[in-house]
């Protein structure tokens, strides 16, 4: 198989059973770059485990993944794969940034500490250099004034913000949320949202599993709908969510929307 | 469901039964009576003596002893588990001469001193060395004198004829024995003859001061002539004698300080080595070596 | 309709309850304490000129310095050994989980007294130690009690049974910490050791401290066991000069208040650490 010239992301023939419960079955996925994919759907249909395995924090059964042309995790010899070391996988893991349902910031770091932490310790970036790009980062995400606060001294919504700002921190190529706003109080799902419409309007390439159908409409270039470990209907999200072709998909929509 | 409660709680007031009744039993278990003694040694009582007792003595008709255990044939559990050893057969006969009973307590070095002064015991052995500085804490009564015999490894070359011998040496010996005096006091002479200070390695108990002697931790293991005897002789060849050393202090039974005990006890094992029956027990341990003719109490101008 | 407060009303103090019964409590335990002090300190039977000629006697004090130098580097021991067996055990490699569960489970079976005197009485085993190659030519020989000295011995009886406690300890204390910090920390390109040492120990640090701060004070008093291969702790101190003079009691005084200054130090050392390591 050859590795894509224009898709950030490629994922083909992505399987993944954990014991006897198979999560994920055969995916085929595309995501150009620049571009916003949406991924949705009931709970327990294997979207936060796809995210996963897009960046090796799980490993797969079957299938490959690349991202920006190369092959994730794995290196092929005579056709089979042979997983990569440590050493090789927290290398391609820089160019991933992941934001996470529960924020999983550092608490015993401020929030200008915790975005410092890996540019220091794993690019080896100069501390003056990150902790200025850090600033500027919390300046985007609206925290600037927050730089000295300790996660437990901030709001759900502000830590997420602080959490997407330490991503970026790492330059990432792609940018993945599962499910970003889910922990959220409704008042503040709104903040964090505005910070990844503003970072998609900027050409980063992002795929987000979420229940927000209103930011797939808005900022969606994609949508995914998947269902019991497959994908189940794809397309425009304007197109899907006004008139969806299949039938799980409109059961699925008519419970939520 | 009252049912249920009713024979939870019987069941409850049972088992506390069986607890209380146990807790009640055990201490008496503790308390040992003087095993049976050698019928060659049987003393006859002695009304002269026995005015001598106590009134408390008198009234519970016992003398209660504690037994610090070590090994032969001081104070020891012997086969059958009874406390056994020259001191216990001293103090039967002198019971026997008072007309009263024996009632043994078997304990630890550490308890002894303490339980004198509580006074849960009449009176205390352990190979207990007398000297001046412990008769200011108890009343002693002199019934031995013994020498300090140095055991080393058949292969040794090590020969002690006096404490100069030792200068430099590594010796094991246990914890609060005269033979650790005797060596803190040979110190600086030691230093006078230009030799370096005595290595003295001190244990709990003789069996650990011996194990240090067997595995070459000590040069020497330095102890009462009777331990290191039977010591060599249950060795089987691998360890020897190689030298002695005898010292003027007493060894004895302790009281609590100015006890009414102290002159009944006095008399009764002064007769015992009037009569020929102290010899007889001496003889049976082979302790002649040691033997006195006098039972001093409290003497003085012995070890400090 | 609501009732408007008037200005009076609202001006008004709220009185707490009071506790009557908790006044007549204390008072009557302060004063229950005040005459068991006064007891303790008139009762001659406590010998207290004896306690205090001994107090700071330089038999004991040197006593003092080895049960602290024996404190101190059984659990320095006990700390570093421990963090490696707790990674081990921690570890996804078979073969260190493994060698650290066995070590683990040895060295918290067998009681401290017995590895004491194994490793003193090494000698009586293997009388030399050499190193060489198998088949081959040997390159040193040491005589055994050389080289284990009593020194060693204790350390080596205390230490590495401390650390199979502690390495359980730290390995609770690792696995407190939410999963949710490895990943992030995994996503952002961190590797495992660095993980470790950074986000995932000093958290750690909270559940960990408590525990260790109790071994620490539970070490002081374990190092009395040296006693057995004639190593004199401050306890064995106590005990070799009661032996001799017959004065039990206050020496025992002597050496329990100072195991109460030890603790007490040690208790306020480790409340400025919890202190530390607590999430702001």
């Amino acid at each position: 198989m050859t590795p894509p010239a224009d898709a950030m992301l490629r994922i083909r023939g992505l399987s993944k059973s954990y014991g006897a419960r198979q999560v994920l079955r055969d995916i085929d996925l595309d995501v150009q770059a620049g571009s916003v994919m949406c991924i949705i759907g009931p709970s327990g249909s294997g979207k936060s485990t796809l995210l996963s395995c897009i960046n090796h924090l799980e490993p797969i059964d079957r299938g490959r993944v690349w991202v920006a042309g190369e092959l994730v995790g794995y290196r092929e010899h005579r056709g089979r794969l042979h997983e990569l070391p440590d050493r090789e996988v927290a290398r391609m893991r820089q160019s991933v940034g992941m934001v996470f349902q529960q924020f999983n910031l550092f608490p015993h770091m401020t929030a200008l500490q915790n975005i410092v932490e890996a540019p220091i310790r794993v690019k080896r970036v100069a501390a003056s250099d990150a902790k200025a790009r850090a600033i500027k980062l919390l300046e985007r995400v609206g925290l600037a004034d927050k730089q000295a606060r300790y996660p437990a001294q901030l709001s759900g919504g502000e830590q997420q913000r602080v959490a997407i700002a330490r991503a970026l921190a790492m330059d990432p190529k792609l940018m993945l949320f599962d499910e970003p706003t889910s922990a959220l109080d409704p008042e503040l799902v709104g903040e964090v949202l505005a910070v990844m419409q503003d970072l998609g309007r900027s050409g980063m390439t992002m795929v987000v599993v979420t229940h927000e159908l209103g930011f797939a409409r808005e900022v969606g270039d994609q949508l995914t709908f998947m269902d019991g470990g497959v994908i189940v209907e794809q397309g425009d999200p304007r197109a899907v969510l006004a008139a969806p072709r299949e039938k799980r998909t409109q059961d699925f929509l008519s419970k939520v929307l | 469901m009252h049912n249920g409660c009713a024979r939870r709680a019987s069941r409850l007031v049972g088992w506390a039964v069986c607890v209380a009744l146990l807790g009640f039993a055990a201490p008496g278990a503790r308390a040992q009576g003087a095993p049976p003694g050698d019928p060659a040694l049987q003393e006859t009582v002695q009304p002269a003596i026995a005015k001598l007792l106590a009134p408390s003595a008198v009234a519970s008709k016992t003398l209660t002893v504690a037994v610090a255990l070590g090994s032969p044939p001081d104070d020891f559990r012997n086969e059958k588990g009874e406390v056994a050893g020259w001191e216990i057969d001293i103090l039967r006969a002198a019971t026997q001469v008072l007309g009263i009973e024996l009632d043994l307590r078997p304990t630890t070095f550490d308890s002894l001193i303490p339980g004198l002064q509580a006074k849960r015991f009449d009176a205390a052995v352990g190979q207990m060395g007398i000297t001046e500085v412990r008769e200011k804490v108890v009343d002693m009564l002199g019934t031995l004198t013994s020498n300090e015999l140095f055991a080393a490894l058949a292969a040794s070359t090590l020969s002690v004829k006096t404490l100069d011998d030792i200068c430099g040496v590594t010796v094991a010996t246990t914890r609060g024995s005269r033979e650790a005096e005797f060596a803190r006091l040979h110190q600086p002479d030691c230093e006078k003859l230009g030799k370096k200070p005595i290595d003295l390695l001190v244990f709990n108990d003789g069996t650990s001061a011996a194990d240090a002697m067997m595995s070459r931790r000590a040069e020497a293991f330095w102890v009462g002539s009777t331990a290191v005897s039977y010591f060599v002789a249950q060795s089987h060849g691998k360890a020897k004698v190689v030298g002695s050393y005898t010292d003027r202090s007493y060894i004895g039974i302790a009281m609590p300080k100015g006890s009414d005990m102290a002159p009944a006890l006095q008399a009764a094992v002064q007769h015992l080595m009037d009569d020929g029956t102290y010899m007889k027990i001496v003889k049976k341990w082979g302790l002649e070596d040691g033997a006195v003719t006098k039972a001093p109490l409290n003497p003085t101008g012995i070890l400090r | 309709m609501v009732r408007r407060v008037t200005e009076p009303e609202a001006a008004q103090p709220v009185v707490p309850l009071r506790h009557p019964g908790t006044w007549v409590a204390t008072a009557i335990v302060l004063m229950i304490v005040a005459l068991a002090a006064y007891s303790v300190a008139t009762n001659p039977a406590f010998e207290w000129p004896v306690v205090a000629q001994y107090m700071f006697d330089p038999e004991i004090l040197t006593g003092l310095q080895r049960t602290l130098e024996l404190t101190v580097a059984a659990m320095l021991m006990g700390l570093l050994l421990g963090t490696v067996l707790a990674l081990m055990r921690l570890s996804q490699n078979r073969l260190l989980s493994t060698v650290s569960w066995a070590y683990i489970w040895f060295f918290r079976s067998v009681p401290v007294l017995v590895q004491l005197i194994f490793w003193y009485n090494f000698g009586a085993l293997y009388a030399s130690i050499s190193l060489g190659i198998p088949f081959g030519p040997t390159l040193f020989t040491v005589n055994t009690n050389t080289l284990i000295t009593p020194l060693f011995a204790a350390l080596a009886g205390l230490g590495l049974s401390q650390s199979a406690y502690t390495a359980e300890v730290i390995r609770a204390g690792i696995v407190s910490v939410p999963a949710g910090q490895t990943r992030a920390a995994l996503a952002l390109g961190m590797r495992r050791l660095m993980i470790y040492r950074r986000i995932i120990l000093p958290q750690a640090m909270r559940v960990i401290i408590p525990p260790v701060g109790n071994e620490v004070i539970s070490m002081v008093k374990n190092t009395s066991l040296v006693s057995v291969i004639a190593l004199a702790e401050l306890l064995y101190t106590t005990q070799l000069i009661y032996s001799r003079t017959y004065q039990t009691i206050p020496l025992l005084i002597v050496a329990s208040l100072w195991y109460l200054i030890i603790v007490s130090v040690l208790s306020l050392g480790q409340h400025f650490l919890e202190h530390r390591f607590r999430h702001r």
